[in-house]
């Protein structure tokens, strides 16, 4: 891409995820849960960060110039000690109330099933991060699992048509979906969602999980390698659909930093499926 | 530097003969600094008995800084006289709504609408400017600095504090420490309150060693768990921050409206009896009395 393209198509971008509907469950779920002035903190942090679109709502408004905050916010449990309850109640309500375009919805990646993918990997990364890298700031890599395909919505809902094809293509070929991404339309969902994320000040760490997750190395930081394990993960488990056949290795470098190879993480992980499927039944309704 | 409150009362004005010691007008301190710089903290309803004393030496530049857009802390703004007088000067600091994304303007300008105020912004005759401000960037004011620090109510609230010639003040504008919203045996309860901590921390900071807090204290311990979450602080809340902060005299503010005198005095004396260091000196604020340092 040319400097010029490059900066039209983000601008593209950008204006079109404003418009971005959130999900519909989260949205229901939203209105009725603040319609109690009662409501529970933690269910609210629950529904908002069960909707990827929602998240990355609120963290670009959080982490946006306007506050300036001296520390990147990347969880929404952040966000709530950061700018109070009420505020990000009220921030929920207006991305769940505001009028956006109709979510666009195509055969080669359902949106349900980029949500349980989502899901999946974010509740993944979380466990991998907490119980096997024994980090304390697990959030912030639910956060980016949840979020480290976001580039995959903004493309369904931006290009359905180009995108659906290479999608098809990537099938048919058996190839990697990055590769197809770069040959069809000159930039990896990765990128595109790591350079809105950049765009919109997220944190740095995040930032860079969601640019390289999809090229994990054995230097690559905590949060990339728990995004890219559980992203392994989930689609050896077959929980949901990333839109990508091509199931990565869970390589030695994985094994040795995480301390337990693919089937022991999987052996760990029988609830996963149905934690997502609660998950899930917070944002959309089972079709 | 000079300061003095003109309004201690939170929520709303609470005239009468029972809260006539402390006064019933919401916030508003006036503060001028060593080299004459006349800055307000809050335009509640006491900022309207401050206008009168403003009449004599105008014209002047008042740096109003807004807290947070809560209708106790901007009623009285539509009554500071000099915004009517040509030759005086406003710079109105505060601000902006994330969930609107509306600037500091709009505190104004929504109080001057054709339905409640017979008056239109257009035809104030003062120099008005606005200046909407992000947390941590400071703004001088002559010699003066004033950082704005994000508290926790709930809607957007700036402390500030005021340093000048080697004098410093710290106003919490209205705060309630923030609390972990898990159990103890959830798995985010550890995370939750490390970023508690951190903000805390953050908070402490900016207020360390000012020779002049004055903190939101609405409630007793007692009262505070049905007041949970409504965004201000405790009598014990406050005198723990100005002693963690070492601070040298604090000012407990935001009376609750239905406390009248008697017994503001009463839950006052109660906490004090529960003091176990003797750090700072502490006093309730009150309407009309003059700090000087």
């Amino acid at each position: 891409m040319t400097a010029h393209m490059d900066e039209e198509f983000h601008r593209r971008l950008s204006a079109m995820v404003e418009s971005m509907p959130a999900f519909p469950e989260s949205v229901h779920q939203i209105m009725s849960m603040t319609a109690d002035i009662n409501c529970s903190p933690k269910d609210l942090v629950k529904v908002i960060e069960s909707d990827p679109i929602m998240t990355m709502k609120i963290l670009k408004l959080v982490n946006s110039a306007f506050f300036a905050l001296s520390r990147n916010v990347a969880s929404v449990q952040h966000a709530l000690v950061y700018l109070g309850l009420n505020t990000v109640k009220n921030l929920a309500i207006s991305i769940a109330t505001v009028d956006s375009l109709p979510r666009q919805s195509i055969p080669e990646l359902p949106m349900s099933a980029f949500l349980t993918h989502s899901l999946a990997t974010a509740s993944m990364a979380q466990h991998l991060a907490k119980d096997f890298l024994h980090l304390q700031s697990f959030s912030d890599h639910f956060v980016a699992g949840l979020l480290h395909d976001f580039g995959k919505a903004v493309f369904v809902q931006f290009e359905p048509a180009t995108y659906a094809m290479v999608l098809n293509e990537a099938r048919e070929t058996q190839s990697p979906l990055p590769q197809i991404e770069m040959e069809r339309m000159g930039i990896t969902c990765a990128e595109a969602g790591a350079m809105l994320a950049e765009s919109w000040q997220l944190p740095p760490a995040l930032i860079d999980s969601i640019r390289t997750h999809v090229d994990c190395n054995e230097n690559s930081s905590d949060m990339t390698l728990t995004v890219a394990a559980a992203n392994t993960v989930v689609k050896a488990m077959n929980l949901g659909n990333s839109g990508n056949p091509h199931v990565g290795d869970f390589q030695d470098f994985m094994r040795r930093r995480l301390g337990s190879d693919l089937e022991g993480i999987i052996g760990k992980m029988d609830a996963l499926s149905d934690e997502v499927h609660d998950m899930q039944n917070m944002v959309q309704s089972a079709p | 530097m000079k300061l003095r409150f003109w309004g201690v009362r939170g929520s709303i004005p609470s005239p009468g003969p029972k809260t006539v010691r402390y006064g019933g007008n919401t916030t508003c301190l006036e503060i001028w600094t060593d080299d004459g710089e006349l800055i307000i903290l809050d335009a509640g309803t006491g900022i309207f008995p401050l206008a009168q004393t403003l009449l004599e030496k105008m014209p002047v530049h008042a740096h109003i800084f807004n807290t947070h857009s809560h209708w106790d802390h901007i009623q009285g703004l539509p009554f500071f006289i000099p915004l009517f007088v040509p030759g005086n000067k406003a710079t109105i600091y505060g601000a902006c709504d994330p969930v609107s994304g509306n600037s500091i303007e709009e505190i104004l300008q929504v109080q001057l609408q054709y339905r409640f105020f017979p008056i239109r912004e257009s035809e104030l005759n003062a120099k008005i400017e606005y200046v909407s401000l992000r947390e941590g960037e400071s703004v001088s004011i002559g010699n003066a600095l004033v950082t704005p620090v994000l508290m926790n109510h709930p809607v957007v609230n700036f402390g500030y504090r005021i340093d000048n010639a080697g004098k410093s003040l710290f106003f919490t504008g209205d705060h309630e420490p923030s609390y972990n919203i898990y159990e103890p045996e959830d798995d985010e309860h550890a995370m939750y309150q490390m970023l508690i901590e951190q903000k805390n921390r953050s908070i402490l900071e900016r207020m360390c060693g000012v020779d002049v807090l004055v903190a939101d204290a609405s409630y007793t311990e007692d009262e505070y768990p049905a007041k949970k979450g409504w965004g201000h602080g405790t009598f014990d809340t406050c005198i723990q921050m100005a002693e963690d902060a070492k601070v040298r005299q604090l000012f407990l503010t935001h009376h609750e409206p239905t406390r009248d005198d008697e017994a503001l005095e009463a839950v006052f004396s109660k906490s004090l009896e529960k003091r176990t260091i003797q750090g700072c000196e502490i006093e309730l604020a009150r309407e009309g009395v003059l700090v000087e340092w």
